[in-house]
């Protein structure tokens, strides 16, 4: 009974990580794309607790949090870039 | 089914449709600034919420107590972890998309370049 709870739930986040990663390709400045990257990751880290537990399998899970320290640090690397290139114009 | 079970699974089904609502805000929404309010709904809404859902329902399932804790874990510990960097990566991104005039906010009066103008 709980496989098909979870079936359900991997549907729908598939279906939103899809909507998602159309703003990636069509954001017209970088920070657009950044962040729909940003909500494509954080959305991931959940399907994959979600394929995990509907498996009852752990070791998919092991990636979870490293995954989101990645996403973290990409945030703050792009910003930095962004920073000094705007500097760098004026 | 138990009350554990139920109340994980509607967490994580109030999750998924956060995280839809937040991925279609993302197409309505104009510009970056207003684009960071819909991320802000995917990232604590679609996900801080699913996380600690999922650790309720691998609480109250009968599998093993090493594999039941395995899953506690990872789930609260990733979901404070996402909780905190959403808010502050999209905080940095802001200011980078900002500062380097890359996204132009469309605003009718920006009171933040007066005041980061350099005078002179």
């Amino acid at each position: 009974m709980l496989g098909l709870y979870l079936s359900h739930l991997i549907v729908i986040y598939l279906t939103s990580i899809l909507i998602q990663a159309v703003r990636v390709l069509r954001g017209p400045t970088v920070p657009d794309s950044v962040l729909a990257l940003d909500t494509i990751v954080f959305s991931a880290l959940v399907l994959m607790m979600i394929i995990s537990i509907y498996y009852e399998n752990p070791y998919l899970s092991i990636g979870v949090l490293p995954l989101a320290a990645w996403i973290f640090l990409l945030d703050i690397v792009v910003s930095r870039y962004l920073i000094r290139k705007g500097g760098e114009k004026k | 089914m138990n009350i554990g079970l139920i109340i994980g699974l509607a967490l994580a089904y109030l999750g998924a449709a956060l995280n839809i609502i937040g991925a279609v805000g993302l197409h309505r929404f104009r510009e970056f600034y207003r684009r960071l309010h819909a991320a802000t709904v995917v990232n604590i809404g679609g996900t801080f919420y699913p996380l600690i859902g999922l650790g309720i329902v691998a609480a109250s399932v009968d599998w093993p107590m090493t594999l039941k804790m395995y899953y506690i874990g990872i789930a609260v510990t990733t979901a404070l972890f996402a909780a905190f960097a959403s808010a502050a990566g999209s905080h940095a991104l802001a200011r980078g998309a900002y500062r380097s005039g890359e996204a132009k906010p469309q605003v009718w009066a920006d009171k933040l370049e007066e005041k980061t103008k350099p005078k002179g």
